[in-house]
C-alpha cells in the first residue's frame, strides 16, 4: 500500500513545489515544505482514506505546516526579512523574461497578504482547484472560501496594479523581536 | 435587476457558476460598467493570468533531496512478522532484482499470494493455449485469458475446449487503470481466481492468481485473496453492465 502512495506523491511532487512555492515566496523555503510534508505524510499514512484525494491531503499538511511555521516566525518577531524579500526579487535562475517578471510581481504581491488568503490563491488560482476541493483542504465552508477569496483577490489586484507599492515593501524594516 | 456580489462575480470569472446564473450575471454585466471593471480584477487574478507564471516549476527537475523524503520517509523497522511478511520480502527483493515497482509485484501485502504465479505460471504455460506470459518482468495474460478480459462482459462464461475462462468484476484502480477480477476453469480439479489490470500499453498485467482451492497448504481460498486485493485497490464502486459494456466497446479509456 505505502509504496503505491509514494509513487502517487513522487507524481504530485511538482504541484506540491509550485503550491509550497507560492506560499513560501521562495524555491528554497518552499521545497522545504515539501519535503516535511513528505515526511510528516508518510509518517502517518493511515490516516488517509484511500478513495480520497491524495492531492487536498498532501496540500492540507503542507498548508498546515506552513500555518505552523509562519505563527512560530511571528512569535520570534521576523516579520520580514529585507534579504529574503531581495532573494527572491530575481536570483532563482529562471531566465523566462516575462513570466519571470510577472511571477516576481504576483509572489511579491502575495508576501503582502494575510496567510489564509494566500493558501486561497495558491490553491485556487494557481493549482486550479475548484471552490469545493480547495474548502475541503481548507477545512472551512464554500462561502468562506468564496467571501476570503474575492477579498483576497481585490488585494491581490490592487498590488499588481499599483506596482510602486511593490518596491516600497522591500525596505520595510523588520520589526524588532 | 439582479444585485451581482463581488463572490459571485468572481465565480463568474472562475467558471465556477451554473449555467443558469452565468446567464444571469452575463446580463448584469451588460447593463453595468461598473459590473465589468470589477469583473476584469477577477480576471486578472484568475487561474488563466496567475497560473501560467508559476507552471515552470512543474517542468523543472524535482530535486533529489525530496525524492529521497518519498523514498525514505515514513519507513519503519521490520514490523511484520511471519510468512506473509516474509514473502512480501521475496517478492520486494524480486523487485529489486527486475528493477520494476514492488507495487507492481505486491500491492497490498494480501498479493503475497502472487508468488506462486511463478510456479502456476511456468504450468499454464506449457499448454498450448497460452494463458499467462512473462514480459519484462510482469506476468500479461494472454490467449483465451487476454481476450476475455479485452472483450468480454463480466458474468459471461466463455469455454475454450476444456476450459471456462469468466471475467467477474470490472473497477477503475487507484493506480489509475481498469481491473478486472477474473475466474477460469483448466479442469474439474483446478480453478483459479486472479485480478488483471490494463496497462498503458493495453496489455493484462496479472497482479494476483491464486488456486481457488486450498488444496496445497500453502494456498488459502484463492477468492479471499483476490476480493481482498481487488478492495484494496479499488477507487470507487465496480462498474454497472452498461458502464462496463460501453466501455469494453469504446476500448478502455481512462474515465
Amino acid at each position: 500500500m505505502t509504496d503505491e502512495i509514494r509513487t502517487r506523491i513522487v507524481e504530485l511532487l511538482p504541484r506540491l513545489r509550485r503550491f509550497a512555492y507560492a506560499l513560501c515566496g521562495d524555491l528554497d523555503s518552499g521545497d522545504d515544505l515539501v519535503q516535511e510534508t513528505c515526511m510528516r505524510a508518510l509518517s502517518r499514512v493511515e490516516q488517509w482514506q484511500p478513495g480520497t484525494r491524495l492531492d487536498s491531503w498532501m496540500f492540507r499538511i503542507a498548508q498546515n505546516i506552513w500555518l505552523d511555521r509562519l505563527r512560530a516566525t511571528k512569535v520570534r518577531g521576523e516579520v520580514y526579512d529585507i534579504e529574503a524579500a531581495e532573494a527572491q526579487a530575481g536570483t532563482d535562475g529562471r531566465d523566462v523574461a516575462e513570466s519571470k517578471m510577472m511571477l516576481d510581481q504576483v509572489t511579491a504581491a502575495m508576501t503582502r497578504l494575510p496567510a489564509d488568503q494566500r493558501a486561497l490563491i495558491a490553491l485556487v488560482c494557481i493549482d486550479g482547484l475548484s471552490y469545493k476541493q480547495t474548502a475541503e483542504v481548507m477545512n472551512i465552508p464554500i462561502g468562506t472560501v468564496m467571501s476570503r477569496l474575492a477579498r483576497a483577490r481585490r488585494g491581490l489586484h490592487a498590488l499588481l496594479e499599483n506596482k510602486a507599492v511593490e518596491t516600497t515593501v522591500r525596505t520595510v524594516a523588520p520589526k524588532a523581536g | 435587476m439582479a444585485i451581482i456580489s463581488d463572490e459571485i462575480l468572481m465565480a463568474y470569472a472562475d467558471g465556477e457558476l451554473s449555467p443558469t446564473a452565468r446567464q444571469t450575471v452575463r446580463q448584469a454585466i451588460a447593463k453595468d460598467p461598473a459590473l465589468a471593471l470589477k469583473l476584469e480584477s477577477f480576471v486578472a487574478t484568475g487561474r488563466l493570468n496567475i497560473a501560467d507564471a508559476f507552471d515552470g516549476i512543474l517542468h523543472e527537475p524535482v530535486p533529489a533531496r525530496l525524492l529521497n523524503a518519498v523514498k525514505a520517509g515514513g519507513r519503519r523497522p521490520s514490523r511484520r512478522v511471519g510468512r506473509f511478511a516474509q514473502i512480501g520480502d521475496h517478492i520486494r527483493r524480486w523487485s529489486d532484482l527486475l528493477r520494476v515497482p514492488a507495487w507492481s509485484l505486491a500491492t497490498v501485502p494480501a498479493l503475497s499470494i502472487g508468488l506462486l504465479i511463478g510456479a502456476i505460471g511456468s504450468w499454464l504455460v506449457q499448454q498450448p493455449d497460452t494463458l499467462v506470459r512473462e514480459m519484462g518482468g510482469r506476468l500479461v495474460a494472454t490467449g483465451s485469458l487476454q481476450r476475455v478480459l479485452e472483450t468480454t462482459p463480466s458474468g459471461t462464461p466463455v469455454i475454450f475446449g476444456q476450459r471456462m475462462v469468466e471475467a467477474e468484476s470490472t473497477f477503475y484502480s487507484q493506480r489509475k487503470e481498469w481491473c478486472r477480477e477474473y475466474e477460469l476453469a483448466v479442469n474439474a480439479d483446478n480453478r483459479f481466481k486472479g485480478l488483471a489490470c490494463r496497462g498503458q500499453d493495453g496489455g493484462w498485467r496479472v497482479d494476483v492468481h491464486a488456486h481457488a482451492r486450498s488444496a496445497a497448504a500453502y494456498a488459502p481460498a484463492g477468492h479471499d485473496v483476490v476480493a481482498d486485493a481487488a478492495e484494496k485497490l479499488m477507487q470507487g464502486q465496480p462498474l454497472e453492465p452498461d458502464a462496463e459494456k460501453h466501455l469494453i466497446n469504446a476500448g478502455w479509456p481512462a474515465p
